[in-house]
């Protein structure tokens, strides 16, 4: 993307008012979106994004520019604007020799979105969108995305790293309404993997747009959820949201590293029941929290986070290391050139445990099924974190029983990992998108189907 | 802006060329200033400068979509067949405009001269200012989390096959401080906010106060017992609620069936103390612009007057499909707010809290993006605020709770509207005094 000349020359540029680490990021995007509603394509986008970034560090001091040039030029400018905010010493001139470094590959795509026919993309998303609509009457609107795009990463640091990445992302949305002509209600279902065209060819469409209807259709026929404390049952694969809100974002060293959250200086601790143990794995191959290098030209790693309730590890990007004095983790990532990376995280999940389900759920009296998870958000600094739950049900005498809507789980998230009493083996992945200081990336959150013995549940008050 | 504008020509002569159809470019170009600071140190720095430009065909009166960051040349040709190949999908029926132009624009004031001549060292200053602040203001702040001040300006330009060509140029700055409380191993932050277009909309010193406030006023906070209780949103609050669920008035949701308020122009969905207007063309307002993105004027909108929807917000198809005029709402290819505010009424807060008695003072909720629907109206969101009792005069404050309910269900039951109006700073530019409802609402705690 960059001639190596060039790279050298911005690094050595941005590094000469006393700098001591310098690195250019630069990515090349080609986005495609198809969307349905009213049973009929209505928008089709084709979009390109074209930036770079130049980012210096003078300890843990950090200046980030960017632009939409990638040739000399506008880099030389990016790196003279970086180094201009440097207010150290001016330093002696650094000489950067740099050499490619081969990061591998975790994400392939051997059916490239770019070579299937638009007409061909729009099919298979009628599939599943017509699949939903056809369930019942009472499916009064759908919504279908299809999203892809390819994002090309060059990244060049005074490390001597060059390195680029390929990253193919997909994923397909079907947004089910149901509507008995006075109340709504959603159903969403979102697919995604960090693939080509092929990993739409390998669902099953139907079966797709038939989940987003259902949920959609029992949560209309559902009561609104009982508000109090209740031990809650939650479904694997996207539950893992709770994880990832309750605790995920509060080991990143973005708040470690400043002192921000609950689990500083907690190493070696215990901070969760026995049966917890829990990753942050970017390298599965395929999956769309996945990448192959980091976006500070650094190789991803299986991080172990909490291992049989003891916290092991941190998400650390270069500038955590720096502020944490640990070694980095290779979790730098940001949204696009337009944001500086910081410590995220990729695919992160509660490993597998022993536990039955059945004994789960059958050792509960009265207590709430969470079958399928919707977002939710936290505060790092005091662990307070709160997220929805989309397709619910009451679990009395030991069975699922009436579904029920509008619950909402909150608590803090130091207190809910000690909670957690049982943890199955069916662990599952679910796709999302995580927003941050360096913007919105694709993450996975995992978890097998666990239960917390008792939380607060948000709805109605009888 | 100079290499903006000649790449917008040699796509515009391009277009001639090759397209056979109407077409619009739209395109946009600015810098953007941001610097945090933590413990007087500066630890983050960003200087920035974008471009952006779309592009949009109408051909066998389907419209195709595609745009660039990259403003290279060689790239023309394949942003234009992008688009025509796009359009040749789509599958829309509704009647699509390319728009010819309208006799006059509005021109509110949108851009701050004063705010030029602010240096980065300035901004660096005022960041550091927040910080130190914060930590006099009260002997619990242990920290501040952030202190940050951010700045820029930008320019749209709207060009199409009719010979229309808009411009407007837009600054801002705003400055974030979010101090942390610590008591007795509590620890709590606050957020505090300022920012406008001048020197003096930057108020250091009244943002410190909200943010130290909210830290501290919440530090040993807990939750309490569940029940249904007389609510009052606090300004703040409520501008995240309208913004939320600000969808609902848009006739593009309505026309797919996605709003509830379809269909019912002038009917009652509000309480008579209800009314709200949209308007793009006040004066410094971080909503405000002389043209949509489909490049129709700005103008003012009565959305809900005492109660009654009087319209809906258009763009040029959805006004063409419910044979009214488009209200100057188009944004990014659908429908949006632009100054939306809830008309104040005249009581203070305080005379809010008299009259209810007892109940609870919704100060912030949060995890809008997943416990709020827009489509169905309801909510399940946690909440921080005051339980109080004797008309106000004894308050506690509590968090960890959540409240749940269904906006247009809250509509109705308003009692009565504030006067104690809060401008929105951040994602849409909602504007809203304190409200009063009338039915109770599940506070859901321990």
């Amino acid at each position: 993307m960059i001639e190596k000349r060039v790279s050298q020359a911005v690094l050595e540029l941005a590094m000469s008012t006393g700098a001591d680490y310098a690195e250019i990021y630069a990515e090349d995007t080609t986005y495609d979106s198809v969307s349905m509603v009213a049973d009929c394509v209505e928008a089709v986008n084709t979009s390109r994004d074209k930036g770079a970034g130049v980012r210096v560090f003078s300890g843990t001091n950090s200046v980030y520019a960017y632009g939409n040039g990638t040739d000399e030029e506008s880099l030389m400018s990016l790196a003279s604007k970086a180094a201009a905010a440097v207010s150290g010493v001016k330093g002696e001139n650094r000489d950067v020799t740099l050499a490619e470094r081969d990061f591998g590959k975790v994400c392939r795509q051997t059916l490239p979105v770019s070579e299937v026919a638009k007409a061909d993309r729009v099919k298979a998303l009628k599939e599943a969108y017509f699949s939903a609509k056809e369930q019942s009457p009472r499916i009064v609107q759908v919504r279908g995305i299809l999203n892809s795009y390819v994002k090309h990463v060059y990244v060049a640091n005074s490390e001597g790293v060059i390195g680029t990445d390929e990253r193919p992302y997909i994923r397909m949305f079907i947004v089910s309404v149901a509507s008995d002509g006075t109340e709504n209600q959603v159903g969403t279902v979102g697919p995604g993997a960090g693939a080509g065209f092929e990993f739409i060819q390998g669902l099953d469409l139907k079966a797709i747009g038939k989940k987003a209807s259902d949920t959609a259709l029992k949560m209309l026929d559902a009561e609104k959820c009982p508000a109090g404390r209740m031990p809650v049952v939650m479904a694997g694969g996207f539950g893992g949201v709770i994880f990832h809100e309750a605790c995920g974002h509060s080991l990143e060293a973005t708040s470690v590293g400043l002192g921000n959250s609950v689990f500083c200086g907690k190493l070696g601790q215990k901070i969760a029941a026995d049966c917890v143990s829990a990753c942050d794995d970017a390298t599965i191959a395929g999956e769309w929290g996945s990448l192959a290098m980091s976006d500070e030209g650094e190789k991803t790693e299986r991080i172990v986070l909490i291992e049989n309730g003891i916290l092991k590890n941190y998400m650390i990007d270069k500038l955590g290391s720096r502020r944490m004095n640990m070694r980095s983790t290779g979790s730098g990532r940001r949204q696009s050139y337009a944001l500086a990376p910081t410590s995220r995280m990729s695919n992160t999940f509660i490993c597998p445990g022993k536990d039955n389900i059945e004994e789960m759920i059958g050792g509960v009296d009265l207590g709430l099924y969470a079958a399928s998870m919707g977002g939710g958000s936290v505060n790092p600094v005091t662990g307070e974190f709160n997220f929805s739950v989309n397709e619910g049900y009451m679990i009395r005498n030991g069975q699922i029983a009436e579904p029920v809507r509008g619950a909402t789980l909150i608590g803090k998230g130091h207190e809910i990992l000690f909670n957690i009493d049982r943890v199955g083996s069916d662990l599952q992945l679910g796709q999302g998108m995580c927003g941050s200081v360096s913007g919105s990336i694709p993450v996975n959150v995992g978890q097998p189907t666990i239960r917390i013995s008792e939380i607060t549940v948000g709805g109605e008050v009888k | 802006m100079s290499k903006l504008n000649e790449f917008c020509r040699t796509l515009g002569q391009y277009a001639e060329k090759h397209c056979g159809c109407e077409y619009e470019i739209s395109a946009s170009s600015g810098d953007s200033f941001e610097v945090k600071v933590l413990e007087g140190e500066i630890i983050s720095y960003s200087v920035n400068d974008y471009t952006s430009v779309s592009f949009k065909v109408k051909k066998n009166g389907k419209m195709g979509y595609s745009s660039t960051t990259a403003l290279e040349e060689d790239g023309i040709p394949a942003l234009v067949s992008a688009a025509l190949e796009n359009a040749s999908i789509n599958e829309n029926p509704d009647e699509q405009f390319i728009f010819k132009g309208a006799e006059s624009y509005p021109h509110p004031k949108v851009y701050g001269e004063e705010l030029d001549g602010i240096t980065a060292e300035e901004k660096i200053e005022i960041a550091k200012k927040l910080e130190i602040k914060a930590k006099q203001a009260d002997p619990r702040i242990k920290k501040v989390e952030e202190s940050e001040v951010v700045s820029g300006s930008g320019t749209v330009v709207i060009r199409n096959s009719h010979g229309l060509d808009l411009s407007e140029t837009s600054n801002f700055i705003y400055a974030v401080v979010v101090p942390i409380a610590e008591e007795e191993g509590n620890m709590n932050s606050g957020i505090g906010i300022c920012g406008g277009f001048d020197r003096a909309a930057i108020d250091v010193d009244k943002a410190v106060a909200d943010g130290v406030k909210e830290a501290v006023d919440f530090c040993g906070a807990g939750s309490m017992k569940s029940s249904a209780q007389r609510v009052i949103f606090r300004n703040s609050a409520f501008c995240d609620m309208i913004s939320t669920f600000s969808g609902i008035f848009s006739s593009e949701n309505a026309q797919k069936g996605l709003s509830l308020l379809a269909g019912r122009e002038g009917e009652k969905i509000a309480a008579e103390c209800v009314s709200f207007t949209d308007d793009s063309t006040l004066d410094f307002a971080f909503g405000s612009r002389s043209f949509d993105s489909e490049g129709v004027p700005g103008q003012r909108t009565e959305v809900v007057e005492n109660g009654v929807l009087k319209t809906l917000l258009y763009n040029l198809k959805t006004a063409n499909k419910a044979g009214v005029k488009s209200t100057g709402n188009a944004s990014g290819g659908g429908v949006s707010v632009t100054n939306f505010s809830l008309r104040p009424g005249e009581p203070t807060l305080g005379e809010l809290c008299e009259k209810a008695g007892e109940g609870f003072i919704i100060t912030e909720v949060s995890g809008l993006h997943a416990g709020a629907n827009a489509m169905t109206g309801d909510f399940s969101l946690m909440a921080k605020g005051y339980r109080f009792e004797n008309g106000g005069k004894d308050k506690k404050p509590v968090k960890g709770v959540t409240v749940s309910g269904n906006f247009y269900e809250l509509l109705k039951n308003v009692e009565e509207v504030g006067c104690d109006v809060y401008v929105n700073m951040f994602g849409r530019a909602v504007s809203s005094p304190s409200v009063l409802l009338s039915a109770p609402m599940s506070i859901a705690g321990e």
